[in-house]
């Protein structure tokens, strides 16, 4: 079925907005139904759409698909960002669950208790300074490529690049020491035509976590 | 100069710069070797056994030991219980995020659970056979993974909170994630849950029945078709071999486990 893949989630970055980034990256069109009230996420329940109850869900090639890393891994696959045999993509995977971890740590931040805030934050900058962004720095170092494996554009570049710019929102100082992160692959993979235009403003991209999405999560205990 | 040798083991490139990519390269540091033992053939590079670097006990590293012994793959292991061990193989770069699990298979030195996992489900075959069984399979391995690291984490929480997540474990077993395989099971009929063919999906499903039964002995009570495939899973060969005691199976975490990991970590 020839139809654009549907995103169900709430409108806002969380989860699904690794899946937006790897699908605009894919240049793939794609339609968002968003959860803004409790009987929307209902409504899918007892539709019976929600394998575990839970979004992100995706409806594609017929498929409701639920978790995350299944979603990502069927659209890494569909659309050529996962590698040209088992060892690259063994390496893709390796480097996504990295920034992945990185990223979790992020996106949870906001939703952290105010007392336990500060703690929250030295760590995400320590694992950023001394942990993830040499490993990435260093993988780039070694081959002295444009991307992080077999010298192509994969589903790993655009999960880094997109956690590049969450770790600048953070503090911009932080990318300092990383020159080929900072000035060689982001900007390289920001000026790939499809991702140039999803940087835009009035893309399907989400803006960073407000008051508002705390709330909205909260009622639906995400 | 460094020589860095290509994922597929057939080029040699000679980078100019002395940078450790040491996920790529075999399992001794090129430099250490003389000329005479560059020409012999590494070890490495034979079919040799996977090798696992872990703590002694379940944790992260469980779901790879089933997926191996499942497949009937044998397997070797070293176990942390030095907080010097822990920082050699730091110190080596052998851990690009500096994190165990550590499997060493195929000239690789793999880290992050889930990027192995995927790995030796393709290699053995028990992926799917096309991406539509793969992203069910995934789907599948995913929520039950998701719910035996809680029980893994739970371990180091203290006592009231360790009840506390381990009776939401229980819950979610019961109410979010048996139903959902009981109903698979009962839609298609067969007798395993993806493509009538035993795939990482039937492992991780076992894995985590046992892992609930032991919380709660009578989880499965309204779960009869996965009563039966408990039973079916069990009995494979590999799978039963490996449920006998002297196995590498793993006890769950007490904690005296929970102490070691503790003193390498240094949390």
């Amino acid at each position: 079925m020839a139809g654009k893949p549907i995103f169900h989630y709430l409108n806002g970055r969380g989860r699904m907005e690794c899946v937006r980034w790897l699908l605009a990256a894919a240049g793939v069109e794609f339609e968002e139904k968003f959860i803004e009230k409790p009987e929307d996420l209902d409504k899918l329940k007892n539709d019976r759409s929600l394998m575990f109850q839970q979004v992100p869900m995706v409806e594609i090639d017929g498929m409701k698909l639920v978790q995350t890393r299944a979603i990502l891994n069927y659209m890494a696959t569909k659309y050529n960002l996962y590698g040209k045999d088992m060892k690259e993509r063994a390496l893709i995977d390796m480097y996504s669950e990295g920034v992945a971890d990185l990223g979790e740590m992020i996106m949870h931040l906001p939703l952290c208790p105010p007392a336990e805030k500060d703690a929250k934050l030295t760590l995400i900058r320590e694992k950023t300074t001394n942990r993830y962004l040499p490993a990435f720095e260093n993988v780039l170092k070694s081959h002295g490529q444009d991307y992080l494996v077999g010298n192509k554009l994969s589903r790993a570049d655009i999960h880094l690049v997109e956690l590049l710019y969450y770790v600048e929102e953070l503090d911009p100082s932080l990318l300092a020491n990383f020159p080929l992160l900072k000035q060689a692959l982001k900007t390289r993979v920001s000026n790939l035509p499809a991702m140039k235009k999803f940087l835009q403003p009035s893309s399907q991209r989400k803006p960073p976590t407000d008051e508002k999405i705390i709330e909205v999560r909260k009622v639906f205990r995400f | 100069m460094l020589i860095g040798q290509s994922l597929e083991g057939v080029e040699l490139s000679i980078t100019k710069e002395r940078v450790i990519n040491p996920h790529l390269i075999p399992l001794k540091h090129p430099r250490e070797e003389s000329q005479e033992e560059i020409r012999k053939p590494k070890p490495a590079l034979m079919a040799a056994k996977p090798k696992l670097w872990y703590f002694h006990g379940r944790g992260r590293m469980e779901s790879i030991r089933w997926l191996l012994a499942a497949a009937g793959v044998e397997f070797e292991e070293e176990f942390l219980e030095t907080r010097e061990q822990y920082e050699k193989l730091q110190k080596d770069g052998r851990l690009l995020f500096g994190q165990v699990p550590l499997v060493e298979i195929d000239g690789m030195e793999l880290t992050q659970t889930r990027a192995i996992l995927s790995y030796l489900a393709a290699k053995y075959n028990l992926h799917g056979k096309d991406p539509k069984e793969t992203v069910r399979i995934d789907m599948y391995a995913d929520g039950t993974l998701d719910l035996m690291l809680m029980v893994a984490l739970a371990a180091f929480k203290p006592p009231e909170e360790k009840e506390e997540s381990l009776a939401l474990v229980v819950k979610k077993a019961k109410t979010r994630y048996f139903p959902v395989f009981e109903k698979i099971l009962k839609d298609h009929g067969e007798d395993f849950l993806v493509g009538n063919k035993f795939s990482w999906a039937d492992i991780q499903l076992l894995e985590a029945i046992l892992m609930v039964e032991e919380l709660d002995g009578s989880v499965l009570c309204d779960f009869p078709l996965l009563k039966e495939f408990k039973t079916r899973i069990s009995n494979i060969p590999t799978i039963k071999k490996f449920l006998q005691p002297g196995s590498q199976r793993k006890p769950p975490p007490d904690s005296h486990y929970v102490e070691a990991v503790r003193n390498v970590l240094q949390l």
